[in-house]
């Protein structure tokens, strides 16, 4: 029984998978849960496994095409099984449905007569038919993934049709380059459009405010080097204010907020993204419960996000969830305030820049302080100026008595 | 118009009727000098002197003379004082009032008013708390109406009585006393047209009786969260309004259908069913019910509540669909 590889969905927002490679030829043999390809999403680079024991029958899907969840990969069967169908036996039209010898259906061998059904409802699907798109090429955003109304339209809105639907529309990274007299293209796809596609989503809805300030960051530096000198893991400066960013949430619920279709989530609980460049470009982790974690949790957690998102590890659930992002840029120690971009549908973020030992007055007197540059973005469709900046006000409180964060 | 209360209003959609048509009576359990045991026939024993009569307490013989006489001409209008109790009289109502008419070709006719007030929330236990209009919907020959605001009590009422078939009226122990404005003289509603109490976009909420208030409660609610909810009272379960019922589907594709009977076998399994056949095609979620539990109502306070239907259940069923 010849059993099918399909797209799988890695992630609640992922619409297309890119195939990177086939670890497995046509005709080898296969257990199920070997590792047969790599596909790349949109941020990260997963692998797929074998589904079932025998022999790879047929590579449906070429590598650099994109296609969409639940579109079929290649088919692994029994040795000398037939896969019949033209579409299938045709290496030309890639994500078309085969028609496997043992099911023996009239019909053209869409994936809802093979077994894998696609839920949609019964409105979508007779737009889907009206408009002459095969639904099977939709992602589903209804509840368990059920293809609705607003799908099919925003899929014909967005040009699709069946016809485009299976032709690979791009190719993602790692990309071809061409060469031309004086530069070369690189194809905008895979994660660097992910990230494009979210910033410029992120522009374009949200009326954003920017608030700037810099406070001293001695109190914080010292409790660091208090702790340091026990911790096993050292902790950083993004640890630390990741912790005390997350502690002013839990304080300030109206902070802790998403903008989702037509309402406001006040979320319950406090998870705070962490922006992280690797050399792909850029992905933001998700410190689960930041509030209630200790620092050395977040500390450890933070490494072994980073480590794993530099290495294309991370599993999409750990970039999904986030209530707010911290991103620190200070490291680099050539910025001291700038205007990060909310990531939706977050309502605000924390951009932090370098630290400066700068004269202040205190008490009357000129002193030398260390001073860190914060950034604060907000949406102020469901955010409003004078709760930002006492939100903002608390973070520095915290940030010169940092202890309060910890007790 | 005038402001009064759907008891009031059904008493006056009587006394209008037995104003208009001689052959219109009252019988029942204490209806008459005590003005029944709800108080909605109140006032019409010195109205009309020898039309509104006190039965013995006997549902079978309150319902089964009820058909003679309406058979023989008169229009009996009777009340069972709960209607727990119609399982007492079931034999006269489903193989005699309903099938009269049919089995003798339409020479005999049977134009009686069944009476009876239904429903829950007053923690009056399992055998006065009921919601069994499904019995009734389930009988070819017998027409179902369940009110939900004083208006529609008096014009439903006197639709009931000019109707020339055994009509089930059946009234909800918590509306009685709700008040609203009620025009005034005679006021006819036809039987079998549905009314849109409110409105909306997003989803249907077919509801009745009692239940359309908690409809609308909960429609309030999502409004607030950016939900417009459209509350379809169906008035008469039989004739349905199945036009008004698609056409509201029609336009948000959703539909959740809320019935304080419990879950199996209600009415509410009908409707879903109707949309379902006839109205396939409009539905971008799947159809949800909102009932009791299946079990008998019970007598604790706290526990009848979780039986119970209420405006949270109606808006988690609500945001299920999106």
């Amino acid at each position: 029984m010849a059993v099918e590889i399909t797209m799988p969905k890695m992630g609640l927002s992922m619409v297309t998978g890119t195939i990177v490679k086939w670890l497995k030829n046509e005709g080898d043999a296969v257990s199920k849960g070997d590792i047969i390809l790599e596909v790349m999403t949109d941020k990260l680079t997963n692998t797929i496994d074998a589904p079932a024991d025998g022999v790879l029958l047929r590579i449906v899907a070429q590598e650099e095409e994109e296609l969409p969840f639940g579109a079929l990969l290649g088919v692994i069967g029994m040795e000398g099984e037939a896969v019949q169908g033209a579409k299938a036996a045709s290496k030309a039209a890639p994500a078309a449905e085969p028609v496997i010898s043992e099911t023996k259906q009239a019909d053209s061998g869409s994936r809802e007569v093979t077994g894998n059904r696609v839920k949609a409802s019964p409105l979508a699907r007779k737009l889907a038919k009206e408009n002459n798109v095969d639904f099977t090429q939709i992602t589903g955003t209804g509840p368990s993934g059920r293809i609705v109304r607003d799908d099919v339209l925003a899929f014909i809105a967005q040009g699709g049709n069946s016809q485009q639907a299976s032709t690979p529309k791009s190719i993602g990274s790692p990309a071809p380059i061409e060469e031309q007299e004086n530069f070369t293209l690189t194809p905008y796809a895979g994660m660097r459009k992910a990230v494009g596609d979210n910033m410029s989503l992120s522009w374009s809805v949200a009326p954003k405010v920017n608030y700037h300030v810099s406070t001293d960051l001695s109190a914080l530096l010292a409790l660091r080097k208090t702790i340091n000198e026990e911790a096993q893991v050292k902790i950083t400066i993004t640890d630390m204010l990741v912790k005390i960013v997350a502690v002013a949430l839990r304080m300030s619920p109206h902070i802790n907020i998403a903008l989702v279709d037509k309402n406001i989530r006040n979320y319950k609980e406090v998870h705070v993204g962490v922006a992280v460049a690797i050399s792909q470009g850029l992905v933001v982790p998700v410190v689960k419960n930041a509030d209630i974690k200790t620092i050395s949790q977040i500390s450890r957690e933070i490494k072994d996000l980073s480590l794993r998102a530099r290495d294309n590890q991370l599993g999409m659930q750990e970039m999904r969830g986030g209530t707010f992002t911290v991103t620190n840029i200070g490291a680099y120690q050539s910025v001291d305030w700038f205007t990060p971009i909310i990531n939706q549908p977050e309502a605000a973020i924390l951009g932090v820049g370098r630290t400066v030992d700068t004269p202040v007055v205190e008490n009357g007197e000129i002193v030398i302080k260390p001073m860190i540059g914060l950034s604060l973005s907000f949406d102020h469709r469901v955010i409003d100026g004078a709760p930002a900046a006492e939100f903002l006000g608390l973070l520095l409180k915290l940030i010169k008595k940092p202890y309060q964060a910890l007790i | 118009m005038k402001k009064m209360t759907y008891a009031e209003a059904i008493r006056d959609g009587m006394r209008v009727e037995m104003q208009r048509d001689a052959n219109v009576y009252i019988a029942g359990e204490d209806v008459g000098k005590f003005g029944g045991c709800f108080g909605v026939t109140a006032g019409l024993f010195d109205e009309f002197p020898g039309r509104v009569l006190d039965t013995p307490i006997s549902e079978t013989a309150i319902v089964g003379h009820a058909v003679g006489a309406a058979a023989a001409g008169l229009r009996p209008v009777v009340e069972i004082m709960f209607i727990d109790f119609m399982g007492v009289c079931m034999d006269e109502l489903f193989n005699q009032a309903a099938k009269m008419r049919y089995m003798f070709g339409g020479k005999a006719k049977v134009p009686m008013v069944v009476r009876t007030p239904c429903g829950g929330g007053m923690t009056a236990s399992a055998q006065h708390s009921q919601c069994i209009e499904a019995w009734f919907t389930h009988i070819p020959g017998i027409k179902t109406i369940m009110p939900s605001t004083p208006a529609d009590a008096k014009g439903l009422m006197a639709a009931a009585i000019r109707d020339d078939n055994p009509v089930m009226y059946i009234e909800h122990k918590q509306l009685l006393a709700m008040s609203g404005e009620v025009p005034e003289g005679e006021y006819v509603i036809p039987l079998g047209k549905a009314d849109i109490k409110r409105a909306g976009s997003d989803v249907t909420i077919v509801a009745w009786s009692w239940m359309v208030h908690k409809a609308l409660a909960a429609a309030e609610q999502l409004a607030k969260e950016g939900i417009s909810a459209e509350v379809v009272d169906l008035r008469t379960l039989v004739p349905l309004d199945k036009e008004c019922i698609l056409q509201s589907v029609a336009k948000t594709n959703r539909l959740v259908v809320v019935n304080e009977a419990v879950r199996t076998s209600g009415f509410a399994g009908e409707i879903a069913a109707i949309v379902v056949e006839e109205g396939f095609d409009l539905l971008d979620a799947p159809i949800v019910r909102v009932t009791a539990l299946d079990i008998p109502v019970p007598f604790n306070a706290k526990l009848e509540a979780v039986y119970l239907p209420n405006e949270t259940k109606i808006i988690a069923a609500v945001k299920s669909l999106f």
